[in-house]
């Protein structure tokens, strides 16, 4: 056995070294080089989860019921799961609203209520008590199973209770590294260095006892499973049923739950995941690093209760005790020490990081409203109050730490370590519908809130601690077994007659299900202030929100000096001055304060004092204007509207660049129009003075030269009549193009057949077709084919194909063919001759304006070249296509086609009558 | 498509882990010398660790999205 005071020597040393890292890592931080900024430390710093219960109550709890202790860590490895999406909401709210602790966050989240804030510090410490009692009990048995003193039963004198010793040490500690500094971050730096530290000592000081149990005392964990299950009695913990009775699974499912709940609402697995998280990225690694944490930690939790239960049969020793025990057992002294320092690094991690977070509470949440409502105390107009802060925080750590020793001595003697942890976890699941719903349902209310957790909470302590005190002696036991005053209904392990669950599954029922329930129904019926309408949008939509600069949600007169002094009082000079240098940008004004550094300066003291103190606060040193819900609703509907208007203002600069796009491009092609137009004139101008040039030289000549033949004058005479002939049509042409381009050409529409058309237009050509000795053949249908047309533009159309096909047909055998075919919407005229034909690059162009095919010898053909491009116009002005098909060599042919008239509207009206239109 | 993943993970581990899945498990049996449903429940455990792993360490090519 190990001398007493040389265990304790070792406990005192451990703290010692504590110190050491808190210090070091608060010097660190202030160099501005965190040694926690680190996914690891973050997550090992998570393992607080892991305390004296896992270390110790872990092992117990599988000797008696099996699997039962696993769903203590399944339920937060499946939180884990969800981390991404709920614990990250979490963090980013606290950080963007400066909130220090789960009662701040609830409180912040229904309009800054303080009276929520108080209720849920007290379910808070309520429940941590007995937890924060379970770990001076386990460091006490520890210490008590090491040194060899009986169990069972206190000492005999107070001063020789090492428990009462720790306690001290460790209040001295959360009260040197929680409440060092008042900050407004409320962030422990040292004390989260401390803490990851001490997870990576229980982890390692549990395997080693689970080495050399199942390594050293057997032959591995086959053979110690063999030996052990040998053994009838035992192997009833390998099955469901037989280690947790006939509701196995149900029991099975609630603790699951309970847990996963636990590890986001427990006031300090809050604090460490939340407030000291420095980094939300670092959440990617913390999801796998705690689950497998969890896992390493349980490998050998049941290996170590089997053999504690074979080395110390018929209960000898509390299962409690097995892995300080059996290395004790087997004269493993050092080891014994070793799992001692590890269990105990597993309780005082807990106790310091619960007293830190349950101080703040006590201070920000329950004491400090109270105070600045009391008026005489005209708290508020005092001079510096960090001082108070400080002393109220410490005061508090000291409560908690008394209450818990008391509580340790009075009831926690007679349960198992699990028991006790399973009551305040029950406790701290109350905050769920609250929590979860607030950030998640706009509509969730304050009064609701206060009725489900009010309920949940009584109900809670009906059915769980009530009867424990049956236990320790202070309730009759008839209390349990026959209800109150003997109502059977009462009963408070079979509520409402309820039968069938385990204590705990059965107090999780009834308080959530009350909890919920009230919170829904009477949030549904009541209306939200306005305050609480502004926090809950803010919680529920944070991840929108906080990239946004902060609603103008806030109207009144404040001054930017008083915010400053106030600011002061509790920050300090310098720090206050810095958090307000950063929105008092130089040339803003700094006499009358904004809404923006009003609502900077209530969420800095917030993050001191907390948000329902810090209300209070702000609302005594500026004038507000109350702000009706209708304004709220308004104001809130304004940043709906700009962000409306934004996307409004998206539309319209999209739809101005397509405009822009068009205008480019009705540019583009009015520049391209232009150019067509000086190219027009420019050939025009050319194709006018090649005649003009001629008809002037044939006149000069004979001018000059008075006795010219007549002959020859007769000759010359000649070629300036068919110059100005040519000329003449020429500017024919040209108008008629001009015309009918300008879409000013007015068009004689009347219903026709076009066999006439193509008669007339032979007619006219014929004196042509016969002067260059050419072979002219028709062919029409028999039917006749109606057109709705101009006759005498269509003709025109047909003369030009001629014409042009006339200009190139081979002097000799020249052969022209004209065909007419109808189909069912249209008829279809072709011109075919046999000339040169037409290149295929030429045939896109060849209805262009002054566009003509030079011939193989390169001569300029006769023609105007307007010929082509004048048809083209009437046959597109009559909703006709034309174009070519020609293969060079091979003739060409043009053909065009028209939209068919039908028989019936057509056929009576086929006269050549236009008065009919006039009338 | 991270959230969703997550999701579909919880909802299945959630499932392997209670009534009826794991009552498949809970028998005398003894599987390389060692319990079949602590077998069963530490592997249904470390799978969802290696999935976790893989969801948030696997894919670092596709930035994590932003809320909501």
């Amino acid at each position: 056995m190990l001398q007493g005071g040389i265990i304790f020597l070792i406990a005192l040393l451990y703290i010692g070294l504590l110190f050491a890292i808190a210090m070091y890592g608060d010097r660190r931080a202030e160099q501005g080089r965190s040694i926690i900024s680190s996914p690891y430390i973050y997550a090992l710093s998570l393992a607080v989860y892991c305390t004296a219960w896992t270390f110790y109550g872990s092992v117990g709890r599988a000797a008696s019921s099996g699997v039962g202790y696993l769903p203590i860590y399944l339920g937060p490895t499946l939180a884990a799961v969800l981390w991404w999406m709920v614990l990250r909401k979490m963090i980013r709210i606290s950080k963007v609203y400066r909130i220090t602790s789960i009662a701040d966050f609830i409180a912040s989240r229904y309009g800054k209520s303080s009276g929520l804030a108080a209720l849920v510090t007290i379910i808070a410490v309520t429940g941590g008590v007995p937890y924060i009692a379970l770990q001076l009990k386990a460091i006490s048995i520890s210490f008590q199973v090491l040194s060899g003193q009986p169990l069972l039963g206190s000492p005999e004198h107070l001063l020789d209770d090492t428990a009462l010793y720790v306690t001290l040490a460790l209040a001295l500690f959360s009260i040197l590294f929680g409440t060092r500094h008042l900050d407004a971050t409320e962030r422990h730096e040292g004390l989260v260095a401390a803490i990851a530290f001490e997870s990576l000592v229980k982890l390692p000081a549990f395997i080693a006892v689970g080495l050399f149990v199942t390594f050293g005392l057997y032959d591995g964990p086959a053979d110690l499973f063999g030996q052990a299950l040998v053994r009838p009695e035992f192997r009833r913990l390998l099955t469901m049923e037989g280690a947790l009775g006939p509701g196995a699974y149900g029991q099975w499912f609630w603790m699951t739950l309970l847990a996963m709940l636990a590890i986001l609402f427990l006031p300090r697995q809050f604090q460490v995941a939340v407030v000291e998280n420095v980094d939300e990225r670092h959440l990617r690694k913390a999801i796998w690093l705690f689950p497998l944490y969890l896992w390493l930690i349980n490998l050998f939790v049941l290996p170590i209760a089997l053999a504690g239960l074979m080395a110390f049969p018929g209960g000898q020793v509390d299962a409690d005790t097995f892995v300080l025990a059996l290395p004790l057992a087997h004269g493993q002294e050092l080891l014994a020490l070793l799992a001692f320092i590890g269990g105990f690094s597993a309780a005082t991690s807990m106790v310091i990081v619960a007293t830190v977070a349950l101080s703040t509470m006590i201070s920000n949440d329950l004491i400090m409203p109270i105070l600045l409502r009391i008026q005489w105390l005209r708290l508020a107009q005092r001079g510096r109050l960090t001082g108070l802060l400080l002393g109220i925080r410490r005061g508090g750590i000291v409560l908690v730490l008394v209450l818990s020793y008391l509580y340790f001595h009075a009831i926690a003697h007679a349960y198992a370590l699990v028991s006790i942890g399973l009551i305040s976890f029950a406790a701290v699941a109350q905050f769920a519908p609250a929590l979860l719903g607030g950030m998640y349902w706009r509509r969730g209310t304050r009064v609701g809130a206060l009725c489900g957790l009010l309920a949940g909470f009584l109900i809670w302590g009906y059915t769980l601690p009530l009867p424990s005190l049956v236990d320790a002696g202070l309730l009759p036991v008839s209390f349990i077994e026959k209800g109150p005053w003997g109502i059977s209904w009462l009963r408070p392990y079979q509520l409402f007659g309820l039968d069938g669950f385990d204590p705990v599954s059965h107090a999780l029922f009834w308080s959530l299900l009350f909890n919920a329930g009230l919170y829904v129904g009477v949030s549904l019926f009541t209306q939200q202030r306005v305050e609480e309408l502004l926090q809950a949008r803010a919680f529920v939509d944070v991840f929108r929100r906080s990239e946004r600069p902060g609603e103008a949600t806030w109207r009144g007169t404040a001054y930017v000096s008083d915010l400053q002094q106030l600011l002061r009082r509790f920050l300090g000079k310098q720090q206050a001055d810095e958090a307000l240098r950063s929105v008092l940008a130089p040339g803003t004004n700094t006499v009358t304060a904004t809404a923006q550094v009003v609502q900077h300066a209530e969420r800095l003291l917030a993050g001191a004092i907390g948000s329902a103190s810090a209300r209070v606060l702000i609302a005594s040193v500026v004038k507000e204007e109350p702000l009706s819900l209708r304004e709220v609703m308004d104001i809130l509907d304004e940043t709906q509207q700009v962000i409306a208007y934004s996307h409004e203002l998206e539309r319209k600069s999209a739809e101005l660049e397509r405009a822009t796009r068009e205008l480019q491009a009705a540019n583009e092609r009015l520049k391209e129009l232009d150019r067509l137009k000086d190219e027009f004139i420019s050939t025009i101008t050319h194709e006018l003075r090649t005649p003009l040039t001629s008809i002037r030289a044939f006149s000069e000549i004979m001018h000059a030269n008075p006795g010219l033949s007549e002959a020859q004058r007769q000759e010359f005479l000649g070629i300036i009549i068919k110059e100005a002939e040519r000329l003449s049509r020429l500017i024919n042409q040209v108008l008629t193009l001009q015309k009918l381009e300008s879409d000013a050409v007015e068009l004689n529409l009347e219903p026709m057949r076009m066999q006439e058309v193509i008669e007339e237009a032979v007619e006219a050509i014929q004196p042509h077709v016969q002067f260059n000795d050419i072979a002219l053949t028709v062919s029409v249908p028999e039917a006749p084919c109606y057109v709705l047309g101009d006759r005498d533009q269509l003709v025109q159309v047909l003369l030009n194909l001629l014409s042009n096909a006339v200009k190139f047909c081979p002097p000799e055998n020249g052969r022209i063919a004209i065909r007419l075919t109808s189909a069912s919407d249209r008829v279809q005229v072709d011109v075919e001759d046999n000339g040169p034909g037409i290149a295929p690059e030429d045939q896109a162009t060849i209805f262009d304006k002054f566009r003509q095919v030079h011939t193989t010898t390169g001569k300029r053909p006769p023609g105007t070249g307007l010929g082509l491009a004048i048809a083209q116009r009437i046959v597109q002005h009559h909703h006709g296509r034309i174009w070519v098909e020609s293969e060079p060599g091979a003739g060409a042919t043009f053909s065009f086609t028209l939209p068919r008239l039908p028989e019936s509207d057509g056929a009576p009206k086929h006269t050549r009558d236009t008065s009919r239109l006039d009338i | 498509m991270t959230r969703a993943r997550l999701a579909a993970l919880f909802a299945m581990a959630l499932l392997l882990m209670n009534f009826p899945l794991l009552s498949l498990f809970s028998r005398e049996h003894l599987v390389l010398g060692l319990p079949v449903l602590y077998v069963y429940l530490y592997g249904v455990w470390a799978l969802v660790i290696g999935l976790l792993i893989w969801l948030m360490e696997g894919r670092r090519s596709s930035p994590p999205e932003d809320n909501p």
